[in-house]
């Protein structure tokens, strides 16, 4: 999926505020260094669901990286290497879908799962994400999005 | 008393019936005379013309003074009737005024003529006033008998001097039970409002307002109660007069409107509601399979600690809604805005998408107000929910408080200069404003700019409706594309050091 082509309004401003090309080099190219452990992003605004899936992702072998909002999952996922980045929809400052479409657009390769408390409001079609997990989940839920075939 | 009078004259001898006109040209000029002396001629002068006084001879042949007094009792009882006769005796006289007569004179004391008939004159318009004056009394009597609306009357000390059928109606007390008892302890009107209007009607002699009181049988009624003191000439307070309409039919009807009302705006969270439940069951789903699976038995503490939390939020957040649709709080009472402002503040924090930021700023110093907290809580949501509306993408949602003395405020919406203590709470958002053209219209019922299905345009109309029953006003400021400012204001109330009023807070 190319962010050339996403129709979701939100993402729009991407085409305008283009990313530096010195960060679109890394578009497309493997993983810099493959980590020993599975890394993984996770950004909610919700502390309790953070905590909660961190610990179960902690109990299935994952390193977990969080961030509280999506200024602060942009700034972490810039700063390290991640094998998934589990985001949450509606948060303050910047939607999941938002921050999705950020990431996509600097390495469309990325497998980004987002979840939300209000699924029925998304059309999932037309969304970048890989996988898509309506709140609340169980841990089965979760582990099968974190492991789908990415979208094409 | 007339200077003209019209004189029935029932005397058989005419060289008499001059001599006693000629008497009276003197002493009572300008009457006028019609002179009969026959049955039939009395009886249809009587039926026919207004008189404004008899003069009858006692013996007449074929007629007789005292058959004429009898007539005239009968027919014309307010007419003075009075004997001028030659033959009358004593005994005569005595049984003639005993029959009704006003007077009698002697035709040889004729110089007296003018005198009683000045007196019985006098005497018979003082009693015409005096019947006008009671028909009046008995009139005003049926009148508030026939008022629907209690009305009755209490000396300074509360006791019921008088009482109306329209309060026996309302109340059930009659006014014997009543007559003499207090009307605080008969009718139990909330004490601290009791106290309110007692204050205001010795302050400035009126007071209007309403009291939930009960009846005899231990119903409760709403009654719309309008006081008006009478003072003696000292100026001391003498009576307070009380017109109480009942209202409690209009109050039910309007419960259950607002309560419908409220339904809608629950049903306008509910996706909100969804959301929140749905995120904070995340945590105690996947909690509990942590703890079943012992998958983090090093964090048990932790997790059990947030699963907790997140139940406690969720029943937090479903006790709100529930205790708003059915309206807990919902009588009148003193109500600090600060507290109602913070109950609401943390719902919309629950429900609202989380690119709403909600700011708040209260005044710690915010006066005292009298109202219903679930229907203020109901207008603030209102508000705050056509706000949300207004910012797809987000924005600000501000909610302040501050004490408003007001001299000559005047908005659209509140053309008559206010002034005095009012409270203000202001709802601002950076929404998508109102424009000019439909500000008129927001508040008129089913006025809705929302798409079919999303708005019933009951909001703000509802929000007008409560502004006006608490005595308050709105002002708005709106522009397209930078938002809408809503300020409602409330009359402060005054008096803060009674103890019931601090109990209520």
């Amino acid at each position: 999926m190319n962010t050339a082509t996403c129709t979701l309004d939100k993402l729009c401003y991407l085409e305008k505020n283009a990313m530096p090309d010195t960060q679109k080099t890394q578009a497309g190219s493997p993983a810099k260094e493959a980590p020993a452990r599975k890394r993984v992003l996770l950004v909610d605004d919700e502390a309790s669901v953070r905590i909660a899936v961190k610990q179960v992702l902690k109990a299935k072998g994952y390193e977990v990286v969080e961030a509280a909002g999506g200024p602060e999952g942009m700034e972490k996922y810039q700063a390290g290497t991640f094998d998934c980045v589990l985001t949450d929809h509606m948060m303050p400052q910047m939607s999941g879908a938002e921050l999705t479409a950020r990431i996509k657009a600097i390495n469309p390769a990325q497998r980004v799962v987002l979840f939300t408390a209000s699924a029925d409001r998304l059309a999932r079609d037309q969304m970048p994400w890989d996988s898509l997990l309506a709140k609340p989940f169980s841990v089965d839920d979760l582990l099968a999005a974190l492991h789908a075939p990415k979208k094409s | 008393m007339k200077s003209t009078l019209r004189i029935l004259h029932l005397e058989d001898n005419r060289t008499d019936a001059v001599l006693v006109q000629s008497v009276l040209e003197t002493g009572q000029p300008g009457c006028t005379f019609t002179r009969v002396y026959t049955r039939k001629d009395f009886m249809e002068a009587l039926e026919c013309e207004p008189f404004d006084l008899i003069l009858s001879d006692y013996a007449m042949p074929g007629f007789d003074g005292l058959s004429a007094l009898k007539i005239a009792v009968e027919r014309r009882p307010d007419i003075p009737f009075i004997f001028v006769s030659g033959t009358m005796g004593e005994e005569a006289a005595v049984e003639s005024l005993k029959c009704g007569a006003t007077d009698y004179v002697l035709k040889d004391r004729l110089a007296r003529l003018a005198a009683a008939i000045r007196q019985a004159v006098l005497r018979a318009e003082e009693r015409a006033r005096q019947r006008e004056a009671e028909e009046r009394i008995h009139e005003q009597a049926a009148l508030l008998d026939a008022a629907q609306d209690a009305i009755f009357v209490c000396d300074p000390a509360g006791r019921i001097k008088s009482w109306n059928q329209g309060a026996e109606r309302i109340y059930g007390w009659t006014a014997e039970e009543a007559v003499g008892r207090l009307a605080g302890e008969l009718l139990q009107p909330e004490p601290a409002r009791l106290q309110v209007a007692l204050q205001e009607i010795e302050r400035s002699g009126r007071w209007s307002g309403e009291f939930q009181e009960q009846t005899k049988s231990g119903r409760e009624v709403v009654v719309r109660s309008r006081w008006t003191l009478t003072r003696d000439g000292q100026g001391r307070s003498k009576s307070i007069m009380a017109i109480n309409t009942d209202v409690t039919e209009l109050r039910e009807m309007e419960a259950k409107f607002l309560r419908a009302q409220r339904m809608q705006t629950v049903g306008a969270l509910a996706g909100g509601i969804a959301h929140d439940l749905n995120n904070m069951l995340a945590p105690i789903l996947l909690g509990t399979e942590l703890l079943r699976n012992g998958m983090a038995e090093a964090n048990r503490d932790q997790i059990l600690d947030t699963m907790w939390k997140s139940a406690k939020r969720s029943s937090e957040v479903v006790r709100q809604i529930l205790s708003f649709s059915r309206g807990v709080g919902g009588k009148s009472s003193m109500v600090q805005l600060n507290q109602v402002v913070a109950d609401m503040v943390r719902l919309a924090q629950e429900t609202f998408p989380p690119a709403i930021e909600i700011r708040v700023k209260t005044d710690e110093d915010l006066k005292t107000m009298e109202g219903n907290p679930t229907q203020l809580y109901q207008v603030l949501l209102n508000l705050c929910v056509n706000s949300r509306d207004a910012m797809p993408r987000g924005g600000i949602l501000s909610i302040e408080t501050v004490n408003a003395p007001l001299k000559g405020k005047q908005t659209r919406w509140q053309p008559v200069p206010v002034s005095g203590d009012y409270v203000m709470v202001k709802v601002a958002d950076s929404g998508t404003g109102i424009p000019e053209k439909v500000k008129d219209l927001i508040f008129e019922p089913f006025f809705t700019t929302k798409e079919v299905g999303k708005g019933t345009g009951l909001g703000l109309s509802t929000v007008q409706g409560i502004v006006k029953s608490h005595g308050g006003f709105i002002e708005l400021e709106s522009e397209v594309g930078k938002g809408t400012t809503f300020c409602l204001f409330f009359p402060a109330v005054q008096h803060l050091n009674s103890p019931l009023l601090s109990k209520a807070e």
